[in-house]
């Protein structure tokens, strides 16, 4: 589903499609609870799946892929070397919104927790022809990287950076749910007093 | 003797992933870490199969060179250039000064080897004295290094005090570098290969840690027997070293 399609779609529910001046809700506020709406269905999705397939797999075509990362190097961790995250990654659990890193040669990453970095250097030294990141902030480290100069990184944005004709990632199924959060969340908000007294100024 | 199909223990971590249902990866690491573990345990038990690795040492001019650190004892002891290995004999009571002589005979007898023109009355070539699972810098050179023209010299090595002494000044060429098989500790050096033949224990192993089982898990039993499978494959005498006995 579209991310203006969706937004559209509670301005419906409503408004029943009726245009007016008096209206107390506006798309950039529906735009705005997008991605609590998004992040609930997609961490539902992932438990479903966790507890049916025991994968906690979450369908590819949400994933968006940067290319061409360069790898810079950080003073301030022992030169590390880092590439900056081209976009939000969607909050999710166990940074499950990152699908996959590569480096130039097609590489694949293996990722690193944050308690695996107390004894990081320790396994670098053993597990030499095996590559490591791991997530930090905004920075996404990368470890036995040898002299790539390029990453290739697949992850969820957050819907709030998307584009009006871009895809929502939400699953197949909970779409409904997804729809009626927001509806639910925007119609709670308190409308602007009714203006009753008939004079010059108009408060709507 | 054929050479053993090696797999990198990356291979196994992500099998034992996809099985876990985890796409991403995520436990990876954890699983890397149990083969490395698993691979270590073994490897007390084992013959040179597994044990024994190979590792090409920077040379310097003073002759004196500092062991690999999952060193535990050596095998065999090399000199490559090209694709001719002298190998050394060891001398327990050969011990190199600081300070180096210049003997251009031991020099001379080395060069014979790599050469390959070593005399006809002291032909020593011993064509199957390859070094097993040879490394360089944590590279692995693949198949066994040094399989042709490899002869034993006349040139001296010994180990005093984790140091590594020889005999031979070595040529001077770029080509030229020293090679030390040795038994290893297995994991220290880097482990990047282990053998076709472990990959069922070390991937029971790994389940058996991940489950967090205890001796009557079904993957403890797996390890386990797959464990003594392996061990009895290890201590499998070959046909032709039998009849090389009886025929001397």
């Amino acid at each position: 589903m579209k991310k203006s399609i969706f937004v559209e779609l509670i301005f419906l529910k409503i408004y029943g499609g009726r245009p007016s001046t008096d209206f107390s809700v506006l798309k950039p506020d529906i735009e705005a609870y997008l991605p609590a709406a998004v992040n609930y269905a997609l961490t539902k999705s992932f438990y479903i799946q966790k507890n049916t397939e025991r994968n906690g797999d979450i369908p590819t075509d949400f994933y968006h892929t940067f290319t061409n990362l360069p790898i810079l190097k950080d003073s301030t961790r022992n030169n590390r070397k880092y590439v900056n995250m081209p976009a939000t990654l969607v909050s999710m659990p166990g940074n499950n919104g990152i699908r996959m890193v590569m480096d130039n040669c097609e590489t694949v990453y293996t990722p690193l927790g944050d308690a695996q970095l107390a004894n990081i250097d320790y396994w670098l030294n053993i597990m030499t022809s095996e590559k490591f990141y791991n997530l930090s902030g905004k920075k996404l480290y990368i470890f036995n990287s040898g002299i790539v100069e390029k990453l290739k990184l697949t992850m969820i944005v957050t819907p709030a950076e998307l584009s009006d004709d871009e895809e929502l990632p939400i699953p197949a199924g909970l779409e409904n749910e997804a729809i009626d959060m927001a509806y639910e969340f925007v119609t709670g908000i308190r409308s602007t007093p009714v203006d009753r007294k008939i004079d010059t100024r108009d408060l709507n | 003797m054929s050479v053993k199909p090696m797999l990198p223990i990356g291979v196994i971590a992500d099998m034992i992933c996809q099985e876990l249902g985890d796409n991403k990866f995520l436990k990876k690491a954890l699983i890397l870490q149990y083969i490395v573990l698993g691979q270590q345990k073994m490897h007390l038990l084992l013959n040179k199969d597994v044990t024994i690795k190979s590792e090409v040492i920077p040379l310097n001019s003073d002759l004196q060179f500092e062991l690999p650190c999952d060193f535990i004892y050596e095998t065999k002891i090399g000199i490559k250039r090209g694709n001719n290995i002298a190998v050394l004999k060891q001398n327990r009571y050969f011990e190199r000064q600081p300070k180096v002589l210049n003997d251009t005979q031991t020099l001379g007898d080395i060069n014979n080897v790599l050469n390959f023109s070593y005399p006809d009355n002291q032909t020593d070539f011993a064509y199957d004295c390859y070094f097993y699972n040879p490394f360089r810098c944590g590279e692995y050179l693949g198949g066994y290094y040094g399989a042709y023209g490899c002869g034993y010299s006349n040139d001296y090595y010994n180990i005093k005090d984790g140091v590594l002494n020889i005999s031979t000044y070595l040529p001077n060429d770029e080509d030229t570098e020293l090679i030390i098989e040795y038994k290893s500790d297995g994991i220290s050096g880097g482990l990047a290969f282990v053998p076709n033949i472990a990959f069922l224990a070390l991937r029971a192993f790994a389940k058996a840690m991940y489950n967090d089982e205890g001796v009557d898990g079904k993957f403890t039993q797996v390890w386990e027997s797959e464990f003594k499978t392996i061990k009895r494959m290890q201590n499998w005498v070959d046909i032709e070293v039998i009849a090389n006995l009886f025929a001397r």
